[in-house]
């Protein structure tokens, strides 16, 4: 951000970035290989919705959004909402490919009806570990991060970083770890 | 449908942009003089008064860059602010990550102030230093979450905006006459009484103007954090609406960054304050929510 923003206070909400996701099925392979992670059949996209006042109107585009969605893919999508006020849009699909399309989808969608600021985070599910295994994708930020969550608020840092060592040639990585934010109690 | 909230307000850059000329001119002026000082030892062949120039045109900017640098914890011991561990309040340190996250900034550190008002307050020059801290009372206060995270988004704004280390530098005018004034020194007095006390009025003037600014962006940018102008402003009411008991001193440029200001005394007017009138503030808010496309 440039000096002139600094100034004038002019930050803004970041647009999401969608395009790495498709990064995602061959690094499935790696995970299954090296790691014996099995990708789950479920995924999400969190986003924030806005503000209760547009709810009817923001509740009817997302309606349209899903039937678009289970038109146009052979995957399930169930909604939740969090403690945080933030929505979940929960897609299940036996094939991991077809999961991460719809995802990609589901957040275009979401984008084109405005709500792209609002994109949070997609977030995939790998299992075969001791606990469960989850890949962020933020859209701020345009990359990955692991997250292995061990307790209410704790995390497996070692674990974690391991992974990012091992899918770095394949993935974004997040570069910064301070910016590898939870997601505690995710409903996935 | 598509929703293009803007990050920016043209007639207030404008306004910000005219109120900071003064305090760029202070700054160059200062430059000018210490110089000046430097060239006219040297010219003068006082060569025994050299050294001292050289060390106060030296030790002036050092002084200055310290002070920017330890801003943030002298601010904090002030308004007696104690940063949480991990284990302390998790659900505000959850929440505060939480809009960090939306706000894509790093989770900044979490403090809770002791002190009769409900407030909050950053501290910090950017954002890897950044500490948000919150009044016990505000914390005690009956706010929803939806109206706590609106003020987190507010102060989060003014760390995103690098609103810390903006006021501490249009602070530093201001500051100096302070500093002669209350220094002890006899000759420094005379100096602010003589030349300087103009130049700190026409300062702490557009200090408090540019900090008045600073507020309206930071609920502006509050608001498309959360999407939702209609919290802050309740969130507003409850706690600014009523008079608050006590109050928060920290230095001047951290009560800039508080979430209300204090409105006591002279402080009432508002070109004597460093905080906009809750009216005005709502006015905005209300206007900025019809600009989302919709209505409170």
């Amino acid at each position: 951000m440039g000096i002139r923003d600094v100034l004038f206070g002019r930050r803004r909400l970041k647009e999401a970035k969608r395009e790495a996701l498709f990064a995602l099925p061959s690094a499935a392979v790696t995970m299954e290989v090296d790691l014996g992670l099995r990708p789950a059949d479920a995924a999400a996209v969190v986003f924030k919705p806005l503000s209760a006042s547009e709810f009817v109107r923001a509740e009817n585009e997302l309606q349209e959004l899903l039937d678009v969605a289970a038109r146009d893919s052979s995957s399930r999508i169930e909604r939740r909402s969090d403690d945080y006020g933030f929505e979940w849009l929960i897609v299940r699909d036996e094939q991991f490919e077809d999961l991460v399309a719809t995802v990609h989808l589901v957040a275009s969608e979401l984008g084109e009806r405005g709500f792209g600021p609002q994109l949070l985070a997609a977030v995939f599910r790998f299992d075969g570990g001791a606990r469960p295994v989850y890949l962020v994708y933020g859209y701020k930020r345009g990359a990955f991060w692991p997250f292995v969550p061990t307790g209410e608020r704790e995390r497996d840092n070692a674990e974690e970083l391991e992974l990012k060592a091992k899918l770095e040639k394949e993935l974004p990585i997040e570069p910064d770890i301070s910016m590898w934010f939870a997601l505690f109690g995710l409903p996935l | 449908m598509k929703r293009r909230p803007s990050g920016r307000d043209l007639g207030l850059s404008l306004r910000m942009a005219i109120a900071l000329v003064p305090i760029v001119l202070w700054y160059l002026l200062a430059l000018v003089l210490l110089v000046a000082l430097v060239i006219l030892t040297l010219f003068g062949r006082e060569w025994q008064a050299l050294p001292g120039a050289v060390l106060f045109a030296i030790g002036g900017p050092v002084a200055l860059w310290e002070h920017v640098h330890h801003s943030e914890s002298v601010a904090l011991t002030a308004a007696r602010a104690k940063e949480l561990d991990d284990r302390e309040e998790p659900e505000l340190q959850a929440l505060v990550a939480r809009v960090a996250a939306m706000a894509d900034l790093p989770t900044p550190r979490v403090a809770v102030a002791q002190s009769r008002a409900p407030n909050a307050f950053s501290v910090g020059i950017n954002e890897r230093r950044a500490v948000v801290a919150f009044t016990r009372e505000l914390l005690r206060r009956d706010l929803t979450p939806a109206e706590l995270e609106a003020i987190v988004a507010h102060e989060l704004a003014h760390v995103a905006n690098r609103d810390g280390l903006v006021m501490t530098f249009v602070s530093v005018p201001a500051l100096v006459g302070s500093a002669l004034w209350h220094g002890g020194d006899q000759r420094g007095k005379i100096v602010f009484l003589m030349f300087y006390w103009p130049v700190f009025v026409v300062s702490l003037f557009f200090m408090w103007t540019l900090s008045r600014y600073r507020e309206y962006v930071a609920d502006r940018s509050a608001s498309l954090i959360t999407g939702a102008p209609e919290q802050l402003m309740s969130a507003l009411q409850k706690i600014a609406g009523k008079p608050a008991p006590g109050d928060l001193r920290g230095g001047l440029a951290v009560q800039a960054l508080c979430i209300v200001g204090r409105q006591a005394g002279w402080r009432r007017f508002e070109l004597f304050s460093d905080h906009p009138p809750l009216a005005k503030r709502m006015d905005r808010l209300e206007e900025l929510s019809r600009e989302l496309g919709r209505a409170v």
